[in-house]
């Protein structure tokens, strides 16, 4: 705020740029800007002599050589250029050189900025440079090698000046950040980010990656002029629109000057629009205009990045989560080899640099955020750029979106099915089944409701009246409906429809009626085999002969198998499909690919004569036939359940009586039998369960692993259309699996599966597409449907080139997925689901993901909803009770960008299901009901009426009734001061705080409590009340309550009690001269009479930590204070701070105090503006006129309205006077501090605590958060988690 | 959902006699060829939904036959 332009002379402002490294340095992470380095091997063409001489005349003439910082009072930085300062070169061994440049240190209080050695060197000379980066960085290094090679080369050196870069005039910049405002907070140009890892998160540690064109590649692309910089920045766009799926993207690119002799570099947003039907060509031309137009409006870009941070909500990385260098290495002269290439800041999640050598290779080299991504992604997305390049020129006329980014060999294994070289048997599957019943005829083929039948016996059922199907006419291509419970006589009856050479469709005769109207009539069926008690259900008029089997219709009828050759394109079922819209649809399975398919699954899941299964899946499903199927086939047995719902303990009950080792189950049943078993301890041990037909989240699968005692678990998926489970993903109980839901896995038997984009093109490991399966094992197509067919069923463009195959077809499933990194396929949600809301394209799946990532949560599900024509996103979520929706919206506010969040959030007890036991969409209840049941009710005396209309009024929500939350209505801190200020009015002697407000929040609650005269008059407030884990106590910042901490203490758990206490600013009575130690001295009684020898923990945020500071040196020794977390603590800046004597410039001093008297005559807070004026020495009331005069905006006098700016002002200065006169005195205690990234960005003054306390460690730093939202930030959550766990466990 | 880039598509009938679309500026995978004129997927589909009136691959026609 000060002394910007009034520094002494000699003395030079530090840029944003340069007092935001400071600030990194001075809470200890100077990481991501790293020492600058500089190491130049000179071979023997030079001499030693001529390499000092070089090295000396650049140090003689390079500014950076003679820099250094300096500290005013306050903490104020300022860089200062003396020719005495000029550090000198150093000889030392090649050895030592190089240790020296990788442990170089500098002391930013005055010490030089850089350090310069000589060395002899088998065969030559090194000359290596060190600068700490607050003084240069590698353009500034650049230009030191030109120099040294010039002169080495004899080519004199003339001193060069610091470049100072004129300032952008006012209303310049203004406009300039009005064109970028749109651009960078609007929806209409998406931060392009690479996929993140599943849960990942940022932190400081880096990993590197690298992908080098050679010099054949490189000279092809600089062929045609296009600047390097203009290919690359295309490339990389082409490369980002194929990874996110969005045209409209952005990203920053990287500014250097190397002709600087300061800092050199910078960087600008970059938007571009990226269109995938056009070619590559077409990116570079857009690329060089969006180029141009960031050029053309170029600011620097501290300046964009504070103005954008101050909205809640901006994106943490606001000038591009991806960042792209492009460079070119300057020839030096012969003989001469740089040894180390420069380094870009670390900044973004992902920073990409393109270096070209002098050796004519590209270099793509990325530095990347650890914690966000698998470096395999990394890795591939800079080949990805890389082949995007090469094509994009090599095939000017191919639309950018078709560049290939996998090879040949990629594809191949990534859609490879689970190896499986065995030959199967061409025969069709009731032909193996019926093989048993020659070999084994009397081992059991079927149990159900305690009746068994062996395999002969079915056989010879299914025989007889197959004969007499046969005798109806039915044949290849005839329908037969299986209208029949599950049961021993529904197997039957199918096999017996199979053997006759019909295709049989079963249904359920429990399903609605006009479903199974429909399914009856749809597909011609020539005959029905039923009961009597199902024939009313039938419709009339199907034409079909109908066989009851209390007729018992085979009877009479030979009991050998029929002599009916099948051919593998006939027919064999038809499974008719719910679909999301209209009628079912019927789809058509061959019988070729259904043998294969059953053998291979066989194999997957190693079925053999002993397998008995409990196939609980719904016979309207194909799975469920799948399921009997196979242990038949392998001459085992089933056991069908006898009733659509079973309990867990009847299921559990048959699996043991009749010895069960395999189990398939609906997922959403299996978890309920887990959770049985988890209270019993009763599962029976099982060889195998497999399950599918929803999205296994994380918590369901550990616990379906730890509890049923099964060693083997198949996770199945498969539309209908690729027959019963095309992919199957099979593991070992105890497996951990990375993502929201269950992998995939991979295609079974003849079949490959794909994750491809919208034009075909096969997606890279990690980026979303829709999954397709091909192969033979798919359905013929829908029954009477051949345009629906056509459109589902699409030419393999693959199968040709992999296997050889040619014809072959892909079906289309209409569920997005993508690879992960073991070439299994993860599930993430319908493409009809995916929704565009505002403009963005949403995946509800990655928000039901986040929602899974909250604990307690088991299932989630995110829908648009439309509610009077208002579309919204409505998430909802399966938890346990004691979850707020509330909290829920809080953890996703934090994690998910602002476009993806929903409007409301409802939380169920279970998801609706369906007779299918699937997921019931239509059954969801609209959120809203049970929220704001509440809302509007009328009070009820005349105590209520008054406090409600004082609330309505202050808040400004006239419908709010007696039972709303006064916060939940959009109460804040100081709306609450204003509120209680009228209460006060109103009942005079009641000593009502904010305190009372969180306790009762609604007006009912307040009025009775104030009736009961409960007021508290306390200055701390239970955020959470309960839990195990040492106290937390919130200190608070400047004119803080304790709302601000309710997400962290959301966050921390049930477990961690926290208390809050206001800041003293929020009470009422204005005391003069009070010092901090009397501040704390309320909390520090609150905190020894309750902790009562119990371990604690403190939080101080912002001046709180001062506060902190001060109740723990009070309380040391008494109290067992296991952590103090400093959250963006700030010492007093220069403004205030004692001994820092301000300017004025000639008259300016009485000038202000003409301003400020004149100001005083006017304000209705002259009382108080008095006495805090008179309190001031005369430093510091110089130090308030300068303050004054610093001040962008005139004096206020809004006052003395606790909201006002006036009164804020008035409390600033208060403020500043109390902590003017504290000295943070050495303390041993654990210190954990957190620093807002945009408060070292600004060189905020913040507290170095590792000069206070021997256990502080450096700073955390939260990236993309400032002062005052850092305390509401989830990854500043998580990280104060950590501290505190460690503190409390050790 | 699949795009063509120029917005139209062919029908197009594999050696199975199964039918298909597919996009009129890529290449025909092998064991397809087209039938009929570019046109928008709608017009393909529907021409499709008109002609595909036998669902049966060719060997099982011809077995049958």
């Amino acid at each position: 705020m000060s002394t910007g332009d009034s520094l002494a002379p000699g003395l030079i402002t530090l840029t944003p740029e340069e007092k935001q490294i400071c600030a990194h340095d001075q809470v200890g992470q100077l990481a991501p800007y790293g020492v600058q380095k500089m190491l130049i091997e000179a071979d023997q063409r030079w001499s030693a002599a001529q390499v000092r001489q070089a090295a000396e005349a650049v140090i003689a003439t390079q500014p950076v050589f003679s820099a250094r910082i300096h500290r005013g009072a306050g903490g104020d930085l300022a860089r200062t250029q003396k020719d005495e300062n000029r550090i000198s070169l150093t000889e030392t061994t090649a050895e030592r050189a190089e240790t020296a440049l990788a442990s170089a240190r500098f002391d930013l209080d005055g010490g030089p900025g850089a350090q310069a050695f000589i060395a002899p060197k088998v065969g030559g000379q090194l000359f290596a440079v060190a600068l700490h980066p607050a003084f240069g960085d590698f353009g500034v290094l650049e230009n030191i090698a030109v120099g040294f090679a010039e002169a080495l080369q004899g080519k004199a050196q003339a001193p060069q000046d610091l470049a100072a870069v004129p300032p952008l005039p006012e209303d310049e910049q203004r406009a300039r950040l009005e064109y970028w405002r749109p651009l960078l907070d609007g929806e209409s140009c998406v931060n392009a980010r690479l996929p993140h890892r599943y849960n990942g998160t940022e932190q400081m540690e880096r990993g590197e990656a690298c992908h080098v064109l050679d010099a054949e590649t490189t000279a092809v692309l600089q062929q045609d002029g296009t600047p390097l910089d203009v290919l690359l920045a295309a490339a990389v766009g082409a490369a980002l629109q194929r990874y996110t799926g969005h045209r409209h993207l952005r990203f920053a690119f990287g500014q250097t000057d190397c002709k600087n002799t300061r800092r050199s570099e910078d960087l600008l947003p970059f938007c571009l629009n990226m269109q995938p039907e056009r070619p590559f060509s077409a990116a570079v031309a857009e690329a060089a205009q969006a180029l141009a137009q960031a050029r053309a409006n170029a600011l620097p870009s501290g300046v964009i990045v504070q103005d954008m941070l101050r909205r809640d909500g901006a994106d943490r990385h606001v000038m591009g989560a991806v960042t792209l260098h492009v460079q070119k290495e300057i020839d030096l002269a012969d003989g001469l080899r740089r040894l180390f290439l420069p380094q870009p800041t670390a900044r973004g999640e992902c920073l990409l640099l393109a270096y070209l050598r002098t050796d004519g290779t590209l270099e793509l080299r990325a530095s990347y955020a650890r914690g966000l991504f698998e470096p395999a992604l990394v890795e591939r997305f800079l080949v990805h750029v890389a082949r995007i390049l090469e094509t994009g020129l090599r095939e000017p006329e191919l639309p950018a979106g078709r560049i290939p980014l996998l090879a040949r060999n990629e594809l191949d294994l990534l859609s490879a099915p689970y190896e499986d070289d065995a030959q199967n048997d061409p025969r069709p599957v009731h032909e193996l089944i019926a093989d048993h019943a020659r070999l084994t005829p009397d081992k059991t083929a079927l149990i159900c409701a305690g009746v068994e039948w062996s395999h002969g016996q079915l056989n010879r059922h299914a025989n007889r009246l197959a004969h007499r199907l046969l005798e109806l006419g039915v044949g290849a291509e005839v329908p037969v409906a299986v209208m029949i419970e599950r049961g021993n006589e529904a197997v039957m009856a199918i096999l017996a429809t199979l053997k006759a050479g019909g295709a049989y469709i079963p249904v359920e005769p429990d399903h609605p009626e006009s479903r199974n109207h429909h399914i009856l009539t749809d597909a011609g069926v020539q005959v029905v085999i039923t009961r009597q008690r199902y024939l009313d259900r039938l419709p009339d008029g199907t034409g079909a002969h109908i066989l009851c089997l209390d007729d018992d219709p085979g009877a009479g009828q030979p009991e050998n198998d029929p002599d009916v050759s099948i051919h593998r394109d006939q027919i064999a079922y038809i499974m008719y499909t719910s679909g999301s819209t209209g009628k079912p649809k019927g789809v058509a399975v061959e019988h070729g690919p259904l043998s294969d398919h059953l053998q291979d699954t066989a194999r997957v899941y190693e079925m053999s004569g002993e397998s008995r299964e409990l196939p609980f899946l719904p016979f309207s499903s194909d799975g469920g036939h799948e399921r009997w199927m196979n242990p038949l086939m392998m001459g085992g047995s089933a056991v069908i359940p006898d009733g659509p719902l079973w309990t867990p303990e009847q299921t559990y009950a048959a699996m043991r009586k009749y010895g069960c080792n395999n189990a398939s189950i609906p997922t959403t049943y299996l978890q309920q039998l887990a959770e049985w078993a988890e209270e019993t301890g009763e599962a029976p041990p099982m060889r195998l369960y497999s399950f599918g037909g929803e999205g296994l989240a994380q918590a369901t699968f550990d616990l379906l692993s730890r509890e049923l005692r099964a060693p083997l678990l198949i996770n199945g998926y498969g539309p209908t259309e690729t027959i019963m489970t095309p992919m199957v993903w099979k593991v070992r109980a105890g497996t951990k699996f990375e993502g929201a839901y269950a992998p995939l896995g991979r295609a079974v038997g003849n079949r490959r599966a794909y994750v491809l984009d919208e034009r075909m093109m096969p997606c890279p490991i990690g980026v979303t597409g829709e999954i397709h399966l091909g192969g033979e094992g798919v359905a013929r197509g829908y029954v009477n449907r051949p345009g629906t067919t056509a459109d589902r069923f699409i030419p393999d463009p693959f199968a040709p080139e992999l296997d050889g195959r040619e014809g072959a077809r892909l079906y289309r499933s209409g569920d997005l997925g993508r690879w992960r990194e073991d070439g299994t396929i993860e599930f993430l949600g319908r493409v009809d689901h995916q929704v565009k809301l505002n403009g963005y394209r949403i995946e509800p799946g990655e928000i039901e993901a986040a929602l899974l990532e909250q604990p307690g949560v088991s299932e989630a599900l995110v829908l648009l909803r439309e509610d009077g024509g208002k579309k919204q996103l409505v998430g909802y979520a399966v938890a346990a009770k004691e979850i707020e929706e509330d909290d829920l919206m809080r953890a996703l506010e934090a994690r998910l960008p602002k476009h993806m969040l929903p409007s409301a959030i409802v939380v169920l007890d279970r998801m609706p299901t369906n007779p299918n036991a699937k997921l019931d969409r239509a059954a969801l209840p609209m959120p809203g009901a049970r929220r704001r049941a509440s809302e509007g009710v009328a009070p009820e005396s005349a105590d209520e009426a008054r406090v409600l209309d004082i609330w309505q009024q202050e808040i400004g929500n006239p419908d709010m009734g007696v039972s709303d939350d006064f916060f939940d209505m959009g109460g804040r801190s100081l709306t609450a001061l204003k509120v209680l200020v009228r209460l006060r009015k109103l009942w005079p002697g009641t000593a009502l705080t904010i305190a009372d407000l969180f306790d009762a929040p609604t007006v009912r609650a307040l009025v009775k409590r104030i009736a009961a005269g409960n007021a508290t008059g306390r200055q701390a407030i239970a955020l959470r009340g309960t839990g195990s884990k040492p106290m937390l106590y919130c200190f608070p910042g400047l004119l803080v309550s304790t709302r601000e901490y309710m997400r962290l203490t959301a966050y921390l758990g049930d477990d961690q009690p926290v208390t809050g206490f206001l800041c003293h600013s929020l009470n009422e009575d204005k005391r003069m001269n009070v010092s901090v130690p009397e501040v704390v001295a309320g909390y520090v009684y609150h905190i020894r009479k309750e902790s009562a020898g119990r371990p604690c923990a403190f939080l101080g945020w912002s001046w709180g930590g001062l506060l902190a500071w001060e109740a723990a040196r009070q309380l040391q020794g008494e109290v067992d204070i296991r952590m103090v977390g400093m959250v963006d603590v700030c010492d007093l800046g220069s403004d205030f701070a004692p001994g820092a004597v301000p300017e004025f410039a000639p008259g300016e001093r009485e000038q202000l105090e003409a301003d400020m008297l004149a100001w005083l005559g006017k304000t209705k807070m002259r009382a108080q503006w008095d006495a805090l004026i008179g309190a001031m020495d005369p430093l510091c009331y110089d130090q308030f006129l300068r303050f004054i005069g610093d001040e962008a905006e005139p004096l206020p006098f809004d006052g003395p309205e606790v909201s006002s700016r006036e009164h804020t002002f008035w409390v600033l200065i208060d403020n500043a006077l109390v902590f003017r006169q504290y000295h943070l005195e050495r303390l041993d205690l654990r210190v954990a501090s957190f620093s807002a990234g945009d408060s070292l960005s600004r060189g905020l003054n913040l507290v170095d605590w590792r000069r206070y306390s021997p256990r502080a460690n450096p700073a955390t730093v939260v990236p993309g958060t400032n002062h005052l939202h850092i305390i509401g930030d989830q990854l500043f959550h998580r990280r104060f988690k950590e501290e505190l766990n460690k503190a409390f466990d050790g | 959902m699949t795009q063509s880039d120029s917005g139209q598509w062919i029908c197009v009938q594999n050696n199975e006699g199964r039918w298909s679309v597919w996009p009129a500026d890529l290449p025909v995978p092998a064991g397809w060829h087209a039938e009929g004129a570019p046109a928008t997927r709608e017009t393909c589909l529907a021409e499709i939904e008109a002609r595909w009136s036998d669902p049966r691959p060719n060997a099982l026609k011809e077995v049958m036959a």
